[in-house]
């Protein structure tokens, strides 16, 4: 149980995740859960992990850390040109450690977040059967500089594994968000639908785990508030300026503004390693 | 009455349509206690609002309507036979000393006691905890006390503070940005730490469906109790 990862330098953002928080919403917790299922899993599928092991979501960049251990490591994810003792490592890969390795990963050059994953057995506390850290705020808690993250790594010999190339998404393409009508859908009047599928939003600085504003044709909700509701991820929330907001991992639990369908999960993992500034568009899902 | 509708390939809403708001609150706690017993590991949260219970499955293979409209009917049906589930009575200490008291007495009219006895006297009902970590809309606020939300948010509410707007009234369990009018101040924790909690206990000291009485406390007493001076 000496194993472990030493975090040097945690850059802007780095949580310890999982697939989040499980019977909290009820009350008001957010369930959390890594923002990009996708790569995420494909991080623990690469070290051959169970589902649910806990992996490192590294967002943005610059990040440093040194294994003390012999095994496996894998990254999904943001592209950070990663380097292990200064040498390139391959994204979507997993790749042997030992004890002194220190693992450098810049700014994201595409995407935002990255999943770093160790082959074993992590020793971590657990809330609500996740292991990510939450104040008693809900707010989440960040990993520290100097901090030693500790498991119980797999020896034995294995292969480097890598993930298939028909399973790599491109960050940098086009998104069209897929939203399912629910919620206040059908009270829109149809002109107000129609705007939110024929144009192209701009993803928002002040875009975050708990939700991605967009800027772009406003949508118009044409009554007064709604009773206050519980939010599932993806909500298309419509607040009084008109400016959707997708709700995401981190959202609040309930809320009084109008939603106007839901984002499938799918979308909501590539939403999220989208940045500021580029551009995305919704289209209705059809359900037949 | 009520309205089952899907929200998301994993996730399906219940609009519960009786007219009066603390009725469809005992029939929704009391739901969601049934059909978190009837789906077990397959339902991942459920999220208790005013009028409505949303519900999420670990699979859209799990979210099936049809078994989900029969499980609302046969406990609609048999509601009757279902006992109340026990709800808690808190009696919370407020020091009636909140900055927008006076505020408060201007938009409605009345004087700072009276505002203080319409709102220690009648015993709430949690609708919905939400917003926040244990933040607990309370129903049951005397007409005469509802405003609408204030035009500007404060950047920081303190801890503490106990509040009303439109219908409602609650407590912040932390400081945090708020909209609606302080009263007070509540010297007693409302959410416990993490990391004391059992497997599945609340971090919370209210949950839906408990009913809550203020009790108006002197600056000696809120001390006494280990209130914290205002911030």
């Amino acid at each position: 149980m000496n194993d472990a990862l030493r975090i040097i330098k945690p850059g802007p953002y780095t949580l310890l995740v999982d697939r989040g928080r499980r019977r909290c919403q009820h009350f008001g917790l957010a369930a959390g859960g890594a923002a990009d299922i996708h790569s995420y899993e494909w991080c623990n599928r690469l070290l051959g992990n169970p589902t649910n092991t806990p992996a490192l979501e590294i967002a943005a960049g610059p990040f440093a850390a040194e294994f003390r251990f012999e095994g496996h490591a894998a990254l999904c994810g943001a592209e950070h040109n990663a380097k292990l003792n200064g040498k390139p490592v391959h994204n979507w890969s997993s790749f042997s450690v030992k004890p002194g390795d220190t693992l450098q990963l810049g700014y994201a050059q595409s995407g935002v977040r990255s999943y770093l994953g160790v082959g074993g057995i992590w020793n971590v506390n657990t809330l609500f059967d996740s292991c990510q850290r939450v104040n008693d705020n809900g707010s989440a808690e960040p990993l520290a500089p100097g901090e030693y993250i500790h498991f119980s790594a797999l020896k034995q010999l294995k292969l480097n594994t890598m993930t298939p190339w028909t399973q790599i998404p491109d960050d940098d393409s086009a998104l069209c968000l897929p939203v399912r009508p629910s919620y206040q859908f059908l009270r829109f009047p149809e002109d107000q639908r129609q705007a939110l599928v024929d144009g192209y939003y701009t993803i928002s600085p002040q875009s975050n785990r708990m939700g991605y504003r967009l800027q772009g044709p406003a949508v118009h909700w044409p009554a007064a508030g709604i009773e206050s509701e519980g939010i599932a991820l993806g909500a298309v929330q419509i607040p009084p300026d008109g400016q959707p907001i997708v709700l995401l991992n981190d959202r609040q639990t309930i809320g009084g503004y109008p939603k106007i369908g839901c984002v499938a999960a799918s979308a909501c993992s590539r939403l999220t390693q989208r940045r500021p500034g580029q551009k995305v568009s919704f289209c209705w899902l059809d359900l037949d | 009455m009520y309205k089952l509708e899907p929200i998301a390939a994993n996730s399906a809403i219940v609009y519960i349509t009786s007219p009066d708001p603390i009725t469809a609150t005992g029939v929704i706690q009391r739901l969601a206690a049934h059909l978190d017993r009837t789906f077990a590991d397959q339902l991942t949260d459920y999220v208790p609002a005013n009028r409505s219970l949303l519900l999420q499955f670990d699979s859209p293979q799990h979210c099936r309507l049809q078994a989900l409209n029969a499980a609302i009917s046969h406990f609609l049906d048999h509601a009757d036979e279902t006992p109340d589930t026990v709800s808690r009575l808190h009696e919370v200490p407020v020091l009636y000393d909140g900055e927008d008291l006076y505020p408060v007495a201007q938009q409605t009219g009345l004087s700072v006691n009276e505002i203080i006895e319409l709102h220690s006297g009648p015993v709430y009902t949690v609708v919905a905890v939400g917003f926040l970590p244990g933040f607990a809309y309370l129903s049951g606020l005397h007409k005469s006390l509802r405003l609408p939300r204030q035009i500007t948010p404060r950047a920081r509410v303190p801890q503490g503070s106990l509040a009303i707007a439109e219908e409602y009234s609650g407590v912040y369990p932390q400081a945090s940005p708020g909209g609606w009018h302080l009263l007070g101040r509540v010297p007693v924790p409302l959410v416990f730490p993490f990391t004391d909690l059992k497997p599945g206990e609340s971090p919370n000291r209210f949950a839906v469906g408990d009913q809550v009485k203020f009790r108006a406390i002197t600056g000696a007493d809120y001390a006494a109790l280990g209130g914290r001076r205002c911030e």
